[in-house]
């Protein structure tokens, strides 16, 4: 099964019924892939496929949405495994950008964070600007994380930024998404503490980061 | 005339579009035959696209830096691509983009021009 090219699983998520989509998924976590793996090299990638089949015009826009909310739904149920969580004592607050519609790399993220025993605020996508400052301010997380997959979205990222700085403690503020085109010079001109690539990479950095603090 | 832009995005770049209508004023008199081959559905688009590629050009400029734009030129080529649109006129229209762009930032003239180049540079799918 390694063997399968990276996108392999958009075959079962559109080609089978949602039941035996999601006993396939959980049949890797069972057999060949820790369930981090699933979520990274199997469901990730296959929602790459699918919207690159879009694109060449070979996936409808019904299509793009039911693999989407097909992979939500085999997240949920691989949550769980992920691992035993201990009891860090810290938080994060994670926001999809204002207009952000994309946001299953970020409940990624905080699957990820939950399972290294962080309590997490899944704002979602669609933030409204001003909430994530507010919302803030409220809850004192450590951490902000804003995902932005489309580059129109990121003047929002920048003014929300500015608004988290102005807080009394302001927080660690990651961003991170498609819209950087994996360039953290981009992110960091925006005003962010840190830019990570991909859900993976921005729970390592995370660890890292707090692992002394 | 343009026809309504087919969109559902609620953060389309609308503030884009009189300068999209200007892109597709001139690219409508250098192929006229869009008309008969797309009719009112190809001017809206033709606006909504310019609209979106008039937005990536100025967040290459402002905040996503210059890959952003070549980038999102590529994805956008390749969508084009799959669905038949002539790929020269699809590069003839980059120029008309980085016209209009120009007319409203001419400082900026160097700058665009090179990101109009770069993006054009990339392979057809």
């Amino acid at each position: 099964m390694k063997s399968q090219p990276p996108g392999w699983f958009a075959d079962v998520l559109l080609g089978k019924p949602p039941r035996e989509a999601r006993a396939a998924a959980v049949g890797l976590a069972d057999e060949q892939f820790a369930p981090r793996d699933v979520y990274l090299q199997v469901l990730a990638p296959a929602l790459e496929e699918v919207g690159s089949r879009w694109q060449r015009g070979t996936a409808t826009v019904a299509q793009e949405h039911l693999a989407t909310a097909l992979v939500l739904s085999i997240m949920a149920t691989l949550a769980p495994r992920l691992d035993e969580p201990p009891v860090v004592g810290r938080s994060a607050v994670l926001a999809g950008t204002d207009g952000e519609l994309h946001a299953v790399g970020l409940r990624m993220l905080g699957d990820f964070l939950e399972a290294d025993g962080w309590d997490i605020h899944y704002l979602g996508a669609l933030t409204p600007e001003g909430e994530v400052e507010r919302f803030t301010a409220d809850m004192g997380p450590d951490v902000v994380c804003l995902s932005t997959t489309l580059t129109t979205h990121l003047p929002a990222v920048r003014s929300t930024i500015a608004a988290l700085r102005r807080l009394p403690t302001p927080p660690l503020i990651m961003v991170g998404g498609r819209a950087y085109g994996g360039d953290a010079a981009v992110a960091l001109g925006l005003g962010a503490d840190a830019f990570a690539a991909d859900a993976g990479g921005a729970s390592e950095l995370l660890r890292a980061h707090f692992a002394d603090a | 005339m343009t026809a309504p832009v087919p969109t559902t995005d609620p953060l389309f770049p609308t503030r884009w579009l009189p300068l999209a209508e200007r892109i597709c004023e001139r690219y409508y008199l250098e192929f006229p035959e869009t008309d008969s081959r797309y009719g009112d559905r190809g001017r809206a688009y033709c606006a909504h696209d310019n609209a979106y590629l008039v937005a990536w050009l100025v967040d290459a400029l402002d905040t996503a830096g210059p890959d952003s734009f070549r980038a999102n030129v590529t994805w956008l080529r390749g969508l084009l691509h799959a669905r038949g649109f002539p790929m020269d006129a699809f590069r003839r229209n980059l120029d008309l983009v980085e016209e209009v762009v120009v007319e409203e930032r001419p400082d900026d003239a160097a700058r665009i021009h090179d990101l109009v180049v770069a993006a054009q540079a990339g392979d057809p799918p």
